[in-house]
């Protein structure tokens, strides 16, 4: 059997060695550690979120001006929406137009959509029951020719056929609530 | 509560010191009692022994870590718990497993040595443990000082069984070894 003495001198070595081998420290560092990914992936989350949110509002404008071949491309919540296509070129002053284009199916259900627009390659759609136009987007181009589009959203009269009044929604504003609501009420 | 607020209610002999004591780390030193006797009711009176040791030992000890203390006290009073236990014919096969593992690899030699020589052995143990990596140095102790099974260990330091067994068995090995030179190894 061991020595009595030699357990005596182990159970006397000195506190540091003895308190950095607490299993309890080891326990903590752990969930400090669990406690730090957990912390990591929430935010890894957030950002996620945030980068998909973002690319959530993207819009995909084919613009070429040609009846038929002008497209609205529309992305959300990670399904892409083919909302408009353009049919007729529209080239008088945007307080004539009445309709260029036409939805085109894409599972969503049209019937309280009227789609207006049409002036600098932008055009946007209108929530009858919402009231208010959904997405306005100016096309325009980056110093490397990319397009840029930016989404606004902005209360709107049908009735009146005009430019919705200022202000709108600031450029690039994520409009989340604005877009959960428009498709909520086609649940 | 801090260390420092404990040792000013046991040297006041302030009657909640030991409460106190217990409230901050009574669940700790339940876990640690139980590691050693491997049974409750054991483990409960070992804990309680202990702090009744450290109302009779602060003041005049100062302690600056009441863990560390506490658990020594415990620790002493579980080994002569353990002794009691076999005299009694009770089960003291955990602790007793534990022993015969070191025993097995450093074979001591029981002395009557002098206090300096006994300080020269901790120091020569101590000055290892310090040249051994961290993690090394700390499994030795979580199985030697604290008692925890190798399936413990591991999940603690989140390595395999094996892998902490035979990290023990080459530390035994060098610890032997350096004993050995100095003597105190028959």
């Amino acid at each position: 059997m061991i020595s009595k003495i030699l357990m005596r001198a182990i159970n006397d070595l000195p506190p540091d060695l003895i308190e950095r081998a607490d299993p309890r420290r080891y326990e903590r560092h752990k969930r400090g550690t669990l406690k730090f990914k957990t912390v990591a992936a929430t935010l890894c989350f957030f950002f996620l979120s945030a980068l998909i949110l973002t690319t959530s509002f993207k819009v995909f404008n084919d613009w070429d001006s040609r009846p038929g071949s002008s497209h609205l491309y529309f992305y959300y919540n990670g399904n892409m929406y083919h909302l408009y296509k353009l049919t007729t070129l529209y080239e008088g002053p945007w307080e004539d137009f009445t309709y260029v284009g036409e939805i085109v199916d894409n599972g969503l259900k049209y019937e309280k959509i009227d789609l207006y627009g049409g002036f600098s390659g932008s055009l946007y759609v209108y929530n009858e029951d919402l009231n208010f136009a959904l997405v306005q987007i100016h096309g325009a181009f980056n110093e490397n020719g990319d397009p840029v589009y930016t989404v606004f959203y902005a209360p709107y009269d049908p009735s009146t056929n005009k430019r919705p009044p200022l202000p709108w929604s600031k450029p690039g504003e994520l409009i989340t609530d604005v877009f959960d609501k428009f498709f909520e009420s086609y649940d | 509560m801090t260390d420092k607020k404990l040792l000013t209610l046991f040297n006041r002999r302030d009657p909640c010191a030991v409460a106190k004591l217990e409230q901050a780390y009574g669940k700790s030193l339940k876990s640690f009692a139980y590691d050693i006797l491997r049974n409750k009711e054991d483990a409960e009176e070992c804990v309680n022994d202990t702090l009744l040791d450290v109302w009779n030992h602060v003041p005049p000890a100062q302690p600056e870590n009441f863990w560390i203390y506490t658990a020594r006290l415990l620790r002493n009073n579980a080994m002569d718990r353990i002794d009691l236990m076999k005299t009694q014919k009770r089960d003291v096969s955990y602790f007793s497993e534990l022993l015969d593992e070191l025993d097995d690899r450093i074979p001591f030699r029981e002395t009557t040595e002098s206090e300096a020589m006994y300080q020269d052995l901790r120091n020569r143990i101590e000055q290892h443990l310090r040249s051994l990596p961290e993690e090394d140095c700390d499994i030795f102790l979580m199985r030697y000082w604290y008692a925890k099974s190798i399936g413990e260990i591991a999940s603690v330091v989140n390595l395999k069984e094996n892998t902490v067994s035979v990290k023990l068995h080459r530390i035994k090995n060098t610890l032997r070894d350096v004993l050995e030179q100095e003597g105190y190894i028959v």
